[in-house]
């Protein structure tokens, strides 16, 4: 937190210093007077934003030195935009966090994980319906029904969707482990007779 | 002030992704154990014999071939190196068993290297499902029966 202040934006601070005066204590922590100075010389709002909106992050704190200059405008690119409205840029990441396991800013935020858990819940469903398919093939059923079974399960506790899916497929890997253990029990008798 | 809002999901995001790690590194190695224990008895215990591994009641009761007809036998072959005659019994299964192997095997370096794995495409599985049973109403047709049943 501290050090953002120390290192290079020195240079952007001091002229924002002159501004300072006009506005008592309260202007150190707005962020108004930075900005236009900030935007100005693109580097050097970098570090400021940095602290402020890139601290969770490990980067930040390697990165404010000089060299990383150049690496770092990527970073400090998005945010930059999102300083002029400040308040309503640091309100809108958390929404993003928040909502992903409930409802609607997932699709932005979330494509990528959205998509790996619906393959999950999916191949839970095809791989229980598969497991019923071949339930009269006890051994192959029986593995193929508690992969089912496990996906599905593991897929209803990550996944906020496809939550149906996953329950499908748990159950029908259930159903056809339960069957391919049936037909092995029965067979077996059977066989047993027969032998 | 700000800051804090941000951090605080981070934590959570991490939190929530650290649970898996310390679950997920040992799912392959258990599903690669459980299956070789299989594939090993199998080698042993010879599928080919009448009612070894018990009597099929589709088949007995039916005559109808499912997808699956002939697969422990093939393991059993592919075990025993016996390319041509598993080939015989269930090509399908011999197609998909270098397939999911190799699966296992991205799976199981990834997970190792504890690099998140993420399932296949859902069109890979739609495809699958697709495949086996294509395969499975082909093998019944007696023109087929010869090249894809056992």
């Amino acid at each position: 937190m501290s050090t953002p202040d120390q290192p290079p934006p020195d240079a952007p601070l001091e002229p924002s210093a002159p501004l300072d005066p006009s506005q008592p204590l309260s202007a150190s922590a707005e962020p108004e007077p930075r900005e236009p100075e900030l935007r100005e010389p693109d580097p050097g709002p970098v570090e400021p934003d940095v602290p402020l909106y890139g601290t969770p992050p490990p980067v930040a704190p390697s990165v404010p030195r000089g060299p990383a200059d150049l690496v770092a405008p990527p970073g400090p690119a998005v945010p930059a935009p999102a300083a002029p409205g400040g308040i309503p840029a640091y309100g809108t990441p958390p929404p993003a966090y928040g909502s992903t396991p409930g409802y609607g800013p997932p699709p932005a935020y979330g494509p990528p994980a959205p998509a790996a858990q619906g393959g999950n819940a999916t191949w839970s469903l095809v791989l229980g319906l598969l497991s019923v398919l071949v339930c009269w093939c006890g051994p192959i059923s029986l593995g193929l029904g508690a992969v089912a079974y496990l996906v599905g399960r593991s897929a209803q506790r990550t996944a906020g969707a496809n939550t149906g899916v996953a329950r499908a497929g748990a159950v029908l890997g259930l159903v056809g482990a339960g069957l391919s253990l049936l037909w092995m029990v029965v067979s077996g008798r059977v066989t047993g007779g027969d032998a | 002030m700000t800051a804090q809002p941000l951090v605080d999901p981070a934590p959570h995001h991490d939190a929530a992704a650290g649970r898996r790690p310390l679950r997920r590194p040992r799912a392959p190695w258990v599903l690669g154990a459980g299956v070789a224990v299989s594939t090993f008895v199998l080698a042993v215990r010879d599928p080919h014999v009448q009612g070894s591994y018990g009597v099929c009641p589709l088949l007995s009761l039916t005559g109808l071939l499912c997808p699956a007809c002939g697969a422990l036998r093939a393991t059993h072959d592919l075990a025993h190196g016996d390319l041509a005659g598993a080939w015989a019994l269930n090509p399908l299964w011999v197609v998909l068993v270098p397939l999911l192997v190799a699966g296992w095997g991205w799976w199981a370096a990834r997970t190792a290297r504890g690099r998140s794995t993420s399932a296949p495409p859902a069109w890979v599985a739609w495809t699958l499902l697709t495949a086996v049973v294509l395969f499975g109403v082909l093998r019944n047709i007696p023109a087929l029966a010869p090249a894809l049943g056992p």
